[in-house]
C-alpha cells in the first residue's frame, strides 16, 4: 500500500503519451468561412425540425405548468407557481423524490461496480472471452417489457422461481413478498434494472480499457510498478473521460426509466416504489391533471439540466 | 416515333386505371373501430351488413384494449373520427358530456325500446336525460367455487356460500393445511388486492350489499367514510388480515392472477367474470368447479361491466352510421357478437346462453348497477386501492383508511 502514496513518474510518461496524440479539434477560427456557412444551410432543415419536435413541446410544458387543467370539463386556469408550490407541501412529492433518489443511487452504483468488474474480467484473454462478451450483452438486447413481464413472475411470491430457489437453498423459509412489501419492491426493482443496464457499462469501460496502450504496462512494470499500482495510476486515469461519461449517462438514463416500474407495480404498493417519472405519467395520463404533471416534469427536466450539462462539457473537454 | 407509343399507351393506361378506381370508389365507406378480441364477429357483421347494402363498404379498424379509450378521445376531439366506434360504458357518459356524441334521442321509443334492454346497460348511455349510445354487451362478475375442495371440507359441493356469513364460514373451513407443516396447501378465498379496477369490482358489490356507496347520490361528495361502507371494506380486508384465508400474495395478486391461483388449486372461491370460463377449462380441464350468484347481505348488488356502440359527433356518415347500429343491435347480431352477454333482452334467450355454467352469471345480471359514471372514476378507484394496500399491509385501519379515501376523493371532485 506504500506504492500508492508514492509520488509516482509513470505519471509524468503516461502524461508525455497523452501530448504525443494528435489533437481532434482545430483551433478555433473568428469568421467562419463559405464551406462552413454551406454546411449550416444543410443542417438547417434537421435542426428546424428537431426545434418543432422537442423544443415546441417542451415550452409548452413550460407554459402548462402554470395552469391547472382539467379535461372533463376542458379548461385552464391561471394558477401561477401555484402547482409548483403545491408540490413543495406535498408530502406525496418528496416520497417520489426520496425513491428517485434511492433508486437512482442504487441502480447507478451497482450496474457501475458490476459492468466494471465484467469489464475487467473480459479485458483479459482466455478461452470463450468471445462468447461470454455475446452473452453477457444478452440482458441490454431483450426488449425491457419482454424482461419486466418475466421478472415480475420470477418475483411472484406464491409461485415466483426465486423463493423456490431460495426456499430450497435453505436461506429463507417463508415466501419472500418480492413486489408486494414496501421494502423489498424497489430493491427488487433496482435488481432488475442492474441486470438490464450493466452490459452496456461493460461495453464502453471494455472499450477504453483495450484503448490503453500496453506500453504504458510494460514501462511500468519494468519500473518495478505492482498490479495495483499500475491499475491506479494508469488504467484508471487512462479510462477516467469513459468513467465520467457512463456515470454521467447512467445518471440521467436511470432517472428517466419508467418501463420496468410501468410493467411491475405501477408505482405500488403503497407509492413505495412510485418514482418522478411514473408520478408524471400517472398525473398527466390517469388523473388528467396535466398542470401538475408539466410543473412535475419541469421539476425533473431542472435537475436533469444539470447532469446534462455536465456530461456535454466533459465531452467537448475532451483532447 | 417508338417514345411516343410508348408514352400514350402509359396515359391510355392510367387513365382506363384512374376510371376504374373512380367507379370502385363510388362506394361509401363505412369506418368502424371495433377492438380486436372479436375480430371474427366483427368480419362475419360487417359481411352481412355489406350483403344487405351493397354500396357500402365497411371498413373495420381494431383497437387493442391498452390506450383504447386516450386513442378514441383523440380522435373524437381530432376532427375525423370513424362513424361509428364501441366504447366501453364507463366511457360513454363522459365523451357525451364533452359534445363528442351524437345523440339517439330521435330513435328512442321507435326502434330503440328502453324495456327491451336490462335496466343497468341502458343507464349507462343516458346523459342529461338524452341517450347517446346503444348498449350491446353487459356482464357482472360472479362467484365461482372448487368443488372438490367442498367436498373435502364436508361441504355440499352443489352449492356456494349465500349469505357473508356463509362466504366467511365456508372460507375458514376451506383453508387447510393438510400436512400440518405450517404451509397452508389451499386458502379459502381468492382475495384480490391489486389493480384499481379488479379492486374495485369485487370491493364495491360488497360495499354495496352493506348499504354502502362511494359517492353521494349527485356525486359532489364521497361517501367513503360512511359506517355502512367501513364495515364493508372491513369485512373485505378481514379476510387477509384478522382471518387469514387469503392467500399470502394477495397484494399482488390482481383478478388475473387470482383466476391463475384458483386453476391451480389454490384457493377454494373468487369473485370474478364468466369470461374467466373457457381459460379455466382449457388449464384445468379436471377442475370441477361450480358457479353461483354473488353472496349477499342486504341485497345482491354487483357492479355492471359492458360496451356501448356510439356515433361520434363529427361522423361523415352518421345516417349510415345509424342503420349500422340498427343492423348490429338486431337479437341475433347482437347474440353471436358479445363475447359475455347482450344487454338486449331477448338476445339473451337465444341458446347459446343456455349454458348451465352461465345461469348463474346471467341471473347475476339482475342485479348489476354500473358504477358513477364520472370522469374521475379512475382516478378514485385508484385512491380505493392505495388505501386498501394500506390496511392490508396492517398500517392503517379500516376506519383511517377510509376517512383518508373520503378526503382525497372529496379534494378529486372539487379539483
Amino acid at each position: 500500500m506504500k506504492g500508492l502514496l508514492k509520488p509516482l513518474h509513470y505519471r509524468k510518461e503516461v502524461k508525455a503519451v497523452d501530448k504525443a496524440r494528435p489533437k481532434r479539434f482545430a483551433p478555433r477560427k473568428r469568421r467562419m468561412d463559405a464551406g462552413a456557412r454551406t454546411g449550416l444551410i444543410y443542417v438547417l432543415p434537421a435542426v428546424a425540425i428537431l426545434a418543432l419536435v422537442v423544443a415546441y413541446p417542451l415550452f409548452h410544458d413550460f407554459y402548462l405548468s402554470l395552469f391547472k387543467s382539467r379535461l372533463f370539463p376542458p379548461g385552464l386556469k391561471w394558477v401561477g407557481l401555484g402547482n409548483y408550490i403545491k408540490a413543495i407541501h406535498s408530502p406525496l412529492f418528496w416520497k417520489v423524490m426520496k425513491n428517485t433518489f434511492i433508486w437512482t443511487v442504487g441502480c447507478v452504483s451497482l450496474q457501475f461496480l458490476l459492468g466494471f468488474f465484467a469489464a475487467i474480467v473480459l479485458n483479459e484473454r482466455f478461452k470463450g472471452r468471445t462468447l461470454f462478451r455475446a452473452l453477457i450483452l444478452i440482458p441490454w438486447i431483450v426488449p425491457g417489457v419482454v424482461a419486466a413481464s418475466t421478472w415480475k413472475w420470477l418475483y411472484h411470491s406464491d409461485f415466483g422461481m426465486f423463493n423456490e430457489i431460495l426456499k430450497q437453498l435453505g436461506i429463507i423459509d417463508t415466501n419472500l413478498m418480492w413486489l408486494g412489501s414496501p421494502e423489498l419492491a424497489l430493491f427488487a426493482l433496482i435488481l432488475v434494472n442492474v441486470w438490464k443496464m450493466y452490459p452496456f457499462v461493460m461495453l464502453m469501460i471494455l472499450a477504453g480499457l483495450q484503448a490503453v496502450p500496453r506500453e504504458l504496462y510494460e514501462a511500468a512494470r519494468v519500473d518495478g510498478a505492482n498490479i495495483w499500482q499500475g491499475f491506479i495510476n494508469i488504467t484508471l486515469s487512462q479510462i477516467k473521460p469513459v468513467l465520467v461519461v457512463t456515470l454521467l449517462l447512467l445518471i440521467i438514463w436511470t432517472f428517466n426509466s419508467f418501463t420496468f416500474i410501468y410493467v411491475m407495480t405501477k408505482g405500488g404498493p403503497i407509492n413505495s416504489t412510485e418514482v418522478m417519472s411514473m408520478h408524471i405519467y400517472r398525473l398527466g395520463f390517469e388523473n388528467f391533471q396535466f398542470g401538475s404533471a408539466a410543473s412535475s416534469s419541469v421539476i425533473l427536466f431542472g435537475v436533469m439540466l444539470i447532469f446534462t450539462i455536465l456530461y456535454l462539457s466533459r465531452l467537448s473537454r475532451e483532447d | 416515333m417508338k417514345k411516343a407509343r410508348f408514352v400514350t399507351l402509359l396515359v391510355v393506361l392510367l387513365l382506363v386505371v384512374s376510371v376504374f378506381s373512380i367507379t370502385v370508389q363510388a362506394k361509401t365507406t363505412l369506418r368502424w373501430w371495433a377492438p380486436n378480441w372479436t375480430e371474427a364477429q366483427a368480419e362475419k357483421i360487417a359481411a352481412a351488413f355489406e350483403a344487405q347494402h351493397p354500396d357500402v363498404d365497411v371498413q373495420i379498424e381494431f383497437q387493442s384494449w391498452e390506450g383504447m379509450h386516450d386513442k378514441i378521445l383523440v380522435a373524437l376531439k381530432g376532427g375525423n373520427p370513424p362513424d361509428v366506434i364501441n366504447v366501453a360504458i364507463s366511457w360513454n357518459v363522459p365523451y357525451a358530456a364533452l359534445g363528442l356524441l351524437r345523440s339517439l334521442d330521435e330513435h328512442v321509443g321507435k326502434e330503440l325500446i328502453k324495456s327491451d334492454f336490462f335496466p343497468g346497460p341502458w343507464n349507462t348511455a343516458v346523459y342529461n336525460g338524452s341517450l347517446y349510445g346503444v348498449p350491446y354487451r353487459s356482464e357482472s362478475i360472479g362467484m365461482f367455487y372448487n368443488k372438490e375442495m367442498f367436498r373435502e371440507a364436508g361441504l355440499d359441493p352443489s352449492r356456494g356460500p349465500d349469505t357473508w356469513d356463509e362466504l366467511l364460514e365456508f372460507s375458514k373451513k376451506l383453508t387447510v393445511d393438510k400436512d400440518g407443516d405450517g404451509e397452508v396447501e389451499h386458502y379459502g378465498f381468492g382475495l384480490v388486492g391489486d389493480e384499481p379496477n379488479n379492486v374495485m369490482a369485487r370491493l364495491l358489490p360488497m360495499i354495496w350489499q352493506n348499504n354502502g356507496a362511494i359517492l353521494n347520490d349527485d356525486y359532489t361528495k364521497s361517501e367513503l367514510a360512511s359506517e355502512a361502507t367501513i364495515e364493508a371494506v372491513r369485512f373485505y380486508t378481514d379476510f387477509y388480515t384478522k382471518h387469514k384465508v387469503a392467500p399470502k400474495s394477495t397484494i399482488t395478486n390482481n383478478g388475473r392472477e387470482v383466476e391463475r391461483l384458483f386453476a391451480n388449486r389454490k384457493v377454494a372461491i373468487m369473485y370474478t367474470g364468466q369470461y374467466a370460463i373457457p381459460p379455466l377449462q382449457q388449464d384445468a380441464p379436471d377442475l370441477e368447479f361450480g358457479t353461483g350468484v354473488l353472496p349477499k347481505k342486504y341485497n345482491r348488488r354487483s357492479m355492471l361491466g359492458g360496451w356501448n356502440i356510439v356515433i361520434p359527433k363529427a361522423a361523415k356518415h352518421p345516417d349510415l352510421a345509424w342503420e349500422f347500429i340498427k343492423f348490429f343491435v338486431q337479437p341475433e347480431n347482437m347474440a353471436a357478437y358479445t363475447v359475455t352477454f347482450p344487454a338486449l333482452k331477448e338476445a339473451a334467450e337465444y341458446p347459446r346462453f343456455d349454458d348451465p355454467l352461465l345461469t348463474n352469471f346471467l341471473k347475476q345480471l339482475e342485479y348489476a348497477q354500473a358504477n358513477p359514471t364520472i370522469p374521475q372514476w379512475a382516478q378514485i378507484e385508484k385512491v380505493v386501492l392505495n388505501e386498501v394496500q394500506y390496511i392490508l399491509l396492517g398500517r392503517k385501519t379500516p376506519e383511517k383508511a377510509m376517512q383518508d379515501a373520503a378526503r382525497q376523493v372529496d379534494e378529486m371532485l372539487n379539483y
